[in-house]
């Protein structure tokens, strides 16, 4: 007799859209069927559960409380440990990871430090004005879409919340008008209405000159263009946002990972401020992993800061640029390391993930990945989602909760967590 | 010179990147959609470069060896997935804001036969 169990509302934690529709038609422990997914959920759903890490202490299998054990025994031993990743990890995994960096003295740092966390640092200067994607769906009328190409890097965002979507008030493609600034013509850039090619790290710029026109103030340029963009242009980009009832910016790593860095998503958040004495005008950051707004939040909640805290004095300090993954390994500050749902040997610059190599480090993940073959301890986890329930947040910072509809071998990495916290706390 | 030559180049996501990320990161797929670069047909024209020609992408920070790919882009860039082998040109300099210059950094373009030279 077979026993198949279909599964609605099932949440995707793969990128900050984290899509809440996905159906899963389940037999034998084995996804059957699926629906509402996109071509990256399709290949996660599928490959899921394969691929699976096991415990493994310096290349050899060991067990499950072994590993636990050897990491304890490494972050105690530490005097200056980094707790890096846990943008993949549910809040729950998150708010034990806080803990134990307080318990080890570590630095904690997340994919945020390499992604939008410039954006957040900008935030903490001038504020930001957002709304839930809910609202941007069903009201804006002008979306922007600022170095951000979702179409590749969330496939299903178009159509649930944004081109695409059917909103209550604006129902469909045809009442918004999208406007796509980047330096390559994106796939996202090829659905917009009108497309504006910038030089390459003149984001600041061309916000600024937009700005400069929102005050009422006269643009000036020898080359009668600012970032490779005509005047005329830009009088005409300036207009359309004036006349927009409600306008959305969303923005991508084109603004964070560029020259002025956190100075560009200033600019722009400072825009979308003057923009609101004409219409409402929002902001959104394209959050890339599934629960890295869940980050920054449960950091911020836990220490008052969202990324790059050390806790080598007991208190959280703050500081990006010392306290952030890269900085830190590549100036091989730390002497040990615990990667908690993360990649960094695939995602950071070389030079800092092969610090790695040099020093113990744990890796909490429930799939083999880049990362896994420089580890000393691996210790495997159930799939957030899938195999394991918890609490996500969406981009738009809405929590979501995560049911599981498959079985594990393996305790989710909250406990891990906790586990190799309990025991540092005992010793 | 194709060697006097200065590219800024921008690493991102593709969707085939996303998708080979999830089916399993030591597989053939993902080291295959993170280890090529896209440029201009009118730089790979102009430079008589091929289509799918290995070339040497440097930048101050190291060197990798990868697949060329036309792509209607700005004579100024160059586009590779991130990943591993784009991170290999990174370097770690963050400006003091943890986030180094992964859609900044400048590169070269050499021919293969120029670095045995
Ligand atoms: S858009 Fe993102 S969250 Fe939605 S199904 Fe695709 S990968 Fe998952």
């Amino acid at each position: 007799m077979t026993n198949v169990k279909e599964h609605k509302n099932i949440t995707c934690t793969f990128c900050g859209a984290l899509c809440d529709n996905i159906e899963v038609e389940v037999e034998n422990n084995q996804i059957k069927k699926l629906r509402n997914v996109c071509a990256i959920s399709r290949k996660k759903y599928e490959h899921a559960l394969e691929d699976r890490t096991v415990p493994m202490i310096n290349g050899q299998k060991s067990d499950y409380q072994s590993v636990i054990t050897k990491a304890a025994e490494i972050l105690k031993n530490s005097k200056n440990p980094l707790i890096y990743g846990l943008s993949s990890t549910t809040a729950e995994g998150q708010k034990n990871a806080v803990k134990l960096a307080e318990l080890s003295g570590a630095n904690i740092d997340s994919t945020s430090s390499v992604c939008h966390g410039p954006g957040t640092m900008a935030k903490q200067l001038v504020g930001m004005v957002t709304a839930t994607l809910g609202e941007i769906k069903n009201r804006s009328d002008l979306m922007l879409f600022w170095g951000a190409n979702p179409v590749e890097a969330h496939p299903n965002h178009s159509k649930r919340y944004s081109i695409l979507a059917e909103g209550l008030f604006k129902k469909n493609r045809s009442e918004r008008e999208i406007i796509a600034f980047d330096v390559r013509k994106t796939p996202t850039a090829k659905m917009a209405d009108h497309y504006v090619e910038l030089e390459p790290g003149k984001d600041f710029e061309l916000l600024m000159a937009l700005r400069l026109l929102i005050n009422g103030k006269e643009l000036n340029s020898e080359k009668d263009e600012i970032a490779g963009v005509k005047i005329t242009e830009i009088k005409e980009i300036a207009e359309k946002l004036k006349n927009a009832k409600y306008g959305s910016i969303f923005y991508g790593m084109g603004l964070t990972m560029t020259g002025a860095k956190y100075m560009n998503t200033w600019a722009a958040m400072s825009l979308i401020r003057d923009l609101n004495s004409y219409g409402r005008f929002v902001m959104m950051p394209m959050r890339g992993h599934g629960n890295v707004a869940g980050s920054e939040i449960t950091m911020a909640w836990q220490t008052g800061y969202p990324f790059a805290v050390n806790f080598s004095r007991a208190y959280p300090r703050y500081n990006p640029g010392e306290y952030t993954a890269v900085d830190l390994l590549a100036n091989k500050e730390v002497d040990a390391a615990f990667i908690i749902a993360s990649d960094p040997a695939a995602n950071l610059p070389h030079q800092a993930a092969a610090f790695l190599k040099e020093i113990p480090t744990i890796v909490l993940d429930p799939h083999w990945n880049l990362t896994t073959d420089l580890a000393d301890v691996i210790i495997p986890s159930a799939i957030k989602g899938i195999t394991a329930t918890g609490t996500v947040y969406r981009m738009d910072h809405v929590p979501l909760h995560l049911r599981s509809f498959l079985e594990d071998q393996w305790p989710d990495d909250a406990e891990a967590v906790s586990r190799i916290g309990e025991l540092i706390e005992n010793a | 010179m194709l060697k006097n030559k200065s590219f800024t180049l921008i690493t991102g996501r593709t969707i085939k990147q996303g998708m080979a990320s999830v089916s399993g990161k030591k597989n053939e797929g993902y080291k295959k959609e993170t280890a090529y670069v896209e440029i201009s047909k009118e730089i790979l024209k102009k430079y008589n470069l091929e289509e799918d020609e290995k070339i040497i992408l440097e930048s101050d920070s190291g060197q990798v060896e990868v697949r060329c790919k036309g792509a209607e882009l700005s004579d100024k860039i160059v586009f590779m997935p991130y990943g591993k082998t784009a991170n290999k040109l990174i370097g770690t300099d963050t400006g003091g804001t943890g986030m180094p210059n992964s859609k900044s950094k400048v590169v070269k373009i050499k021919r293969k036969e120029e670095k045995a030279n």
